[in-house]
């Protein structure tokens, strides 16, 4: 049943998927002195060639970057445009993310009279909507959200989360988060609509999600004027750490009090464990990283499709972190960003 | 020679006067200029040091600042840029140039001052993700920007100082090997000028004086020429005198008579 609806697009994302940077791969990047010894590396890997033909010496780390996007957009775009309900949905949810940021790009492009082609040229190409560029045009609020979001997705998360008030330029990133939290839960509630499996192994990655979300907002938000009542509004209603858990880390202070509540949770003991306050993000994005591989491990579900995108972004920031760091001259920094789990079980 | 190198001026006293005093006017500018190059000299060398010091942090501070925006980015993603680049409202620095002086020599000075611009959209960027990275990286530019204006200050004022020094050195040099050994052989030519026209005047009185005596002794005989003359008149007319006696013949006398004292005489008998 799935496979004849969604086969082709679950062996599609599994064979991109092992193309994706092995941990040798890294290792042999690691050892390169400079960007063009990445260049001739990764074109030697025959998926990047494709797209690195063009990048002309000297070669910067941007553009090494953008050719891994260039080659995640395609393989998002292909499996989007083969897919059928309710694949097709599920990955329209996958790109809300990217949309989220791009509103929020766009929003605050308007607050600075920028011109619509500038924006554009910012935005991520996975969450473009037709009317993005009428974003910046719009004056305020509610014209805002009657003329330009009211026909996108992200309506319904709008209209429950933001007043005219609230547009001031410091809630920018308020609302980004508060999009983003709406649209956790309502990601949540179109997983329970799937099949059995898929819902299970959703519920538990979102969980997993809601609780990075509320951690790290936890985290980034001290020495900030974010208030704490603010802050408990930033956090899903579901989540393993729900609904206690978030209730202590609302009252957090200092990343140590984070920590004391983490160890409490089974999952994330060992990441609270580190010492470092940037350990703990880092600890989290392995644990996502973990399950997103156990999910990949099954077959017939749709929560491949997430996991898979996952891997992408963290494709996209381990070349990024590498290239930097070869660029920066800081390869003993090497380790500190790069997550790579081998991918080939 | 010693026309080329000295003034042209009239050699008098008054202009010895005023040249004398230019001449103590540049020894003493000399030596005024001279300690102030030896100021400026030391002032740039510590520049140089500071600097260099400044210099080798400076790379270190700026490659981990660098670096630390790498680490937002990383922990953030893409959007975290956009929204960091647009969270700016006001610089929260700003540069201010002061001036120092040195020696008489100014020195522009420039420090950082917090406007005190808040930055309250910038407080929450990257709320969702790299947030904490952020503001670590907005701290390690910050101490970048405070060395930077630093090392700004310490290089425009090694420039200035180096321009400085090297005007003062060409003035320092100038006193020493021309102006100075123009006015001291100015003055030189001046005096040996006024000796000379003492000498001058010492000789030509000398010769007034000789001449004076000269036209003496010339009147004096040409008195005594005169009053010989009158003698002689006298005496040859007393002879005449004589004479026409004898040839009156009253007069037995001779020749030999005493011709001078007539007068007195008796008239010779014979």
């Amino acid at each position: 049943m799935f496979n004849r609806k969604h086969g082709f697009s679950e062996a599609f994302v599994r064979g991109c998927h092992s193309k994706r940077l092995s941990k040798r791969d890294y290792e042999e990047l690691g050892r390169c002195d400079s960007l063009e010894d990445v260049k001739t590396y990764l074109e030697s890997i025959s998926d990047y060639s494709d797209y690195l033909r063009n990048v002309q010496p000297p070669v910067k780390p941007e553009d090494i970057v953008a050719c891994c996007k260039r080659r995640h957009v395609k393989e998002f775009n292909t499996c989007q445009h083969q897919a059928s309900p309710p694949l097709s949905t599920f990955l329209e949810y996958l790109t809300y993310g990217h949309m989220i940021d791009n509103l929020m790009l766009a929003l605050n492009g308007m607050l600075h009279g920028r011109s619509s082609e500038e924006i554009l040229d910012k935005c991520s190409p996975i969450g473009l909507f037709d009317s993005l560029p009428s974003v910046v045009i719009s004056g305020n609020v509610q014209e805002l959200y009657r003329l330009v979001l009211v026909d996108t997705p992200l309506a319904k998360y709008l209209s429950g989360a933001v007043s005219a008030a609230d547009l001031d330029e410091l809630n920018v990133e308020l609302i980004r988060n508060v999009l983003y939290k709406e649209y956790l839960q309502d990601f949540m509630k179109f997983c329970s609509t799937l099949d059995l499996r898929t819902n299970e192994l959703m519920k538990n990655l979102l969980d997993l999600e809601a609780d990075r979300h509320a951690i790290r907002i936890t985290v980034n938000s001290f020495g900030t004027e974010l208030s704490k009542s603010v802050r408990t509004t930033l956090y899903t209603n579901f989540g393993t750490m729900h609904p206690d858990g978030f209730v202590r880390l609302a009252t957090c202070e200092t990343v140590d009090e984070v920590k004391q509540v983490l160890v409490t949770y089974p999952g994330f003991h060992e990441v609270a464990a580190k010492d470092d306050a940037h350990d703990v993000d880092r600890g989290l994005r392995i644990l996502e990283l973990e399950s997103c591989q156990r999910v990949l491990a099954e077959q017939f579900n749709l929560a491949a499709f997430y996991a898979f995108s996952k891997f992408q972004e963290n494709e996209l920031s381990n070349l990024m972190w590498l290239t930097e760091c070869i660029a920066q001259r800081q390869k003993s920094s090497l380790g500190e960003g790069l997550i790579c789990i081998d991918t080939h079980l | 020679m010693s026309n080329q190198n000295r003034l042209q001026v009239a050699p008098t006293v008054t202009q010895l006067a005023v040249i004398k005093l230019r001449l103590q006017g540049a020894v003493r500018g000399h030596a005024l200029l001279k300690k102030k190059a030896d100021a400026l000299t030391l002032r740039h060398r510590a520049v140089l040091k500071a600097i260099v010091e400044r210099k080798t942090t400076l790379g270190e501070i700026m490659r981990e600042a660098h670096f630390s925006w790498t680490r937002a980015r990383h922990a953030g993603g893409e959007s975290v840029k956009h929204a960091v680049l647009d969270g700016v409202e006001r610089a929260k620095v700003r540069v201010r140039a002061s001036e120092e002086n040195v020696a008489g020599v100014k020195i522009p000075k420039f420090f950082l001052r917090d406007t005190g611009a808040e930055q309250r959209r910038m407080e929450l960027a990257g709320l969702g993700r790299g947030g904490a990275r952020v503001r670590e990286a907005r701290g390690a530019f910050e101490k970048a920007m405070t060395l930077l204006s630093e090392l700004a200050s310490l290089q425009t004022a090694f420039v200035t100082l180096d321009e400085a020094i090297r005007t003062t050195n060409r003035r320092v040099n100038a006193l020493e090997n021309y102006v100075t050994p123009r006015l001291q052989n100015t003055v030189k030519y001046i005096l040996g000028e006024l000796d000379e026209l003492e000498r001058e005047e010492f000789f030509r009185l000398k010769k007034v004086q000789a001449k004076k005596k000269r036209d003496v002794e010339q009147a004096e005989r040409e008195v005594a020429e005169i009053v010989a003359d009158d003698e002689a008149l006298r005496i040859a007319s007393e002879e005449l005198r004589a004479y026409d006696d004898v040839v009156r013949g009253e007069g037995g006398r001779g020749a030999g008579g005493n011709l001078i004292e007539t007068e007195q005489d008796e008239d010779l008998l014979f």
